[in-house]
C-alpha cells in the first residue's frame, strides 16, 4: 500500500534568543519525504547558521541520491569552524519515508528517533547498528511502516527540560519516548502529540527554555489520490466523455462540485441524486449522494468555502475541523489527498454575472487558480484540465 | 403534489432554506404534499429567476416565503 508522511514540527527557542539554534527541513521528491533535524553548536545566530546549513547539504544531497558517507564527509569539509570551540559541529537526525513503506532513520549525536508502530515503543538502536563514518558514530537502521505509525524526531533540549530545576537528570530519552507513545495512543494525532509535549517541555523549563527545544512529528498514512468534477463542460457534447474521463480514476476518491456538473454524471449513470438537506448551512448548499461518486457538492459557494477554510486552518487535515457541510468535507479529503486531479468545465451559468449577486460568481476559474495555488504550497501534486 | 424545491447554488443564495423550511411547515397539516429537494435543474440558465420550485412539472419562480403559501394553495385547486 503506497504511504505519505504527515510533518508537525514544534519548537522553543532558548530564553532570551530570537533565533532558534535548531533547524527542520522537508523535502518532497517523487517518491519520498526526506525530513532532516539539525542542532547547531552553540546558540542563537551561530547554531541556526550551523544547523540550516547541515540540513541544505543533507536534503540536497539525498535528493540526488548521494549515499551517506560522501554526504556527511561534505558536512565536514564544508561547516564553518567555530572560532570558541575550534571545531565544526551540528547534530543531525535524518527520516526518510519511501512511497513503498520504507523507513530509513539516520541519527548523529541527537537523540534518538522514537517509533510508534502499532501501539508500541521501538528503540531505533534495537533495529541496527551504529557505522563509522569519518570517525563519527552514526545509526543508520531501516524498517518497514505502516499506515499509523509514527516517528517523532527531537532536539536535546527535550530531553534535558527540567534539569536541574524539576528533576535531576532532565527529562529523559525513555521518559519522553514513553510518554510520547502514551500520548499518541490518547489523541490519534502527532499534531495534537507535539503541541502537547511541547508545552510540557516549556512548562519543565518553566517558560525559559535552557536550550532550543525542537519536536518533530512524522505520521505515515496511507497515499490516497482524489479527482474533482467541477463545471459543466463548454460544449454539451463532450459530457459523456468527460463523465467516463471522471469515473475511470479508479484509484482515487471521486467529488463532484456544482450542482449541474452533479445532474450530468447522474444523467450519464442512470441514476438520482438525493440532496441530504441536514448538511446545509447558512453559507454553503447540502451535499447530495450519488451512487458511485464518494461526495457531490454545490459549485462556486462551496469552492469558496473550502478556500477560506485552507487560509483560516491551513492544509493540515488534523486542524480542520471537523463538519457535514460539503466544504468542510471536501476540505478534508483535499487536504488528505497526495495527488489530485481537478476537471473543470467552463460552460458559466449565465445568471451568475448578474452584478445584484453578493460577489462575482462567473470565477470559477479564478477560486480553481486560487485552489490550485493553495494546495501546490502545500506539496500536493495537482493536474488541472479544462474541458 | 410533487414539490420540487432546488437548492443549488443561486437558489440557496437567493433563499432557498426559508421556502423549504416554509413548505415543510405546510405538508405537515397537508399529507398531500411530498417535498423533495433537487440540485439545480438549470431553469435559472433560461432565464427563470431563482428561488424556483416546480410542482408537478409546472415551474415557479422568484418564489418567497409570502408567496408560497398562495402557490401551494393555487396549485392544490
Amino acid at each position: 500500500m503506497p504511504v505519505r508522511a504527515g510533518v508537525t514540527v514544534k519548537q522553543l527557542n532558548k530564553h532570551g534568543e530570537e533565533l532558534c539554534g535548531d533547524t527542520v527541513k522537508v523535502k518532497k521528491t517523487s517518491d519520498a519525504v526526506i525530513v532532516v533535524l539539525s542542532d547547531g553548536l552553540g546558540s542563537g545566530v551561530k547554531a541556526r547558521i550551523l544547523s540550516s546549513l547541515t540540513c541544505e547539504i543533507i536534503v540536497t544531497l539525498f535528493e540526488q541520491g548521494i549515499d551517506l558517507k560522501e554526504t556527511v564527509h561534505t558536512l565536514a569539509k564544508t561547516l564553518p569552524v567555530c572560532k570558541v570551540r575550534g571545531i565544526a559541529y551540528s547534530t543531525f537526525t535524518i527520516c526518510i519515508v519511501s512511497e513503498d513503506g520504507e523507513v530509513r532513520l539516520i541519527n548523529y549525536d541527537g537523540p534518538p528517533p522514537v517509533i510508534v508502530k502499532r501501539c508500541r515503543l521501538i528503540d531505533p538502536r534495537t533495529l541496527g547498528v551504529y557505522r563509522n563514518i569519518e570517525d563519527r558514530k552514526i545509526l543508520d537502521v531501516r524498517f518497514n511502516a505502516d499506515p499509523g505509525d509514527v516517528i517523532f524526531m527531537m532536539s536535546d533540549g527535550v530531553l534535558h527540560a527540567g534539569l536541574g530545576n524539576l528533576m535531576n537528570f532532565g527529562w529523559g530519552w525513555e521518559n519522553v519516548a514513553e510518554y510520547l507513545r502514551k500520548a499518541f495512543v490518547k489523541y490519534d494525532s502527532s499534531r495534537k502529540v507535539v503541541e502537547t509535549v511541547m508545552e510540557l517541555t516549556n512548562n519543565y523549563y518553566a517558560s525559559q527554555p535552557g536550550d532550543d527545544s525542537t519536536l518533530v512529528g512524522i505520521r505515515i498514512k496511507e497515499k490516497k489520490n482524489l479527482v474533482v468534477f467541477t463545471g459543466p463542460p463548454l460544449d454539451p457534447v463532450m459530457d459523456s466523455y468527460v463523465v467516463n474521463r471522471f469515473l475511470s480514476h479508479k484509484d482515487a476518491a471521486k467529488v463532484v462540485c456544482g450542482g449541474t456538473t452533479g445532474n450530468i454524471v447522474a444523467r450519464e449513470l442512470g441514476r438520482k441524486i438525493e440532496v441530504d438537506l441536514s448538511t446545509t448551512l447558512d453559507d454553503v448548499p447540502p451535499i447530495g449522494k450519488l451512487n458511485g461518486v464518494d461526495l457531490v457538492t454545490e459549485g462556486v459557494l462551496t469552492l469558496k468555502k473550502v478556500i477560506v477554510i485552507f487560509k483560516e486552518h491551513g492544509m493540515d487535515v488534523e486542524s480542520i475541523p471537523r463538519g457535514r457541510d460539503g466544504a468542510t468535507l471536501m476540505a478534508r479529503m483535499l487536504a488528505e489527498s497526495e495527488e489530485i486531479t481537478l476537471m473543470v468545465g467552463q460552460r458559466i451559468n449565465p445568471f451568475y454575472q448578474n452584478p445584484s449577486l453578493p460577489f462575482d460568481m462567473s470565477v470559477r476559474y479564478n477560486l480553481i487558480t486560487e485552489l490550485v495555488s493553495l494546495l501546490e504550497k502545500a506539496g500536493k501534486k495537482v493536474t488541472v484540465e479544462y474541458f | 403534489m410533487k414539490v420540487k424545491v432546488c437548492v443549488g447554488t443561486m437558489c440557496h443564495l437567493m433563499g432557498a432554506s426559508e421556502i423549504l423550511t416554509t413548505i415543510q411547515e405546510i405538508a405537515e397539516n397537508n399529507p398531500d404534499i411530498e417535498i423533495v429537494s433537487v440540485t439545480c435543474p438549470g431553469y435559472c440558465h433560461i432565464g427563470k429567476k431563482p428561488p424556483i420550485i416546480e410542482i408537478d412539472g409546472q415551474v415557479y419562480e422568484n418564489v418567497s416565503v409570502e408567496s408560497v403559501h398562495h402557490i401551494l394553495k393555487g396549485a392544490d385547486k
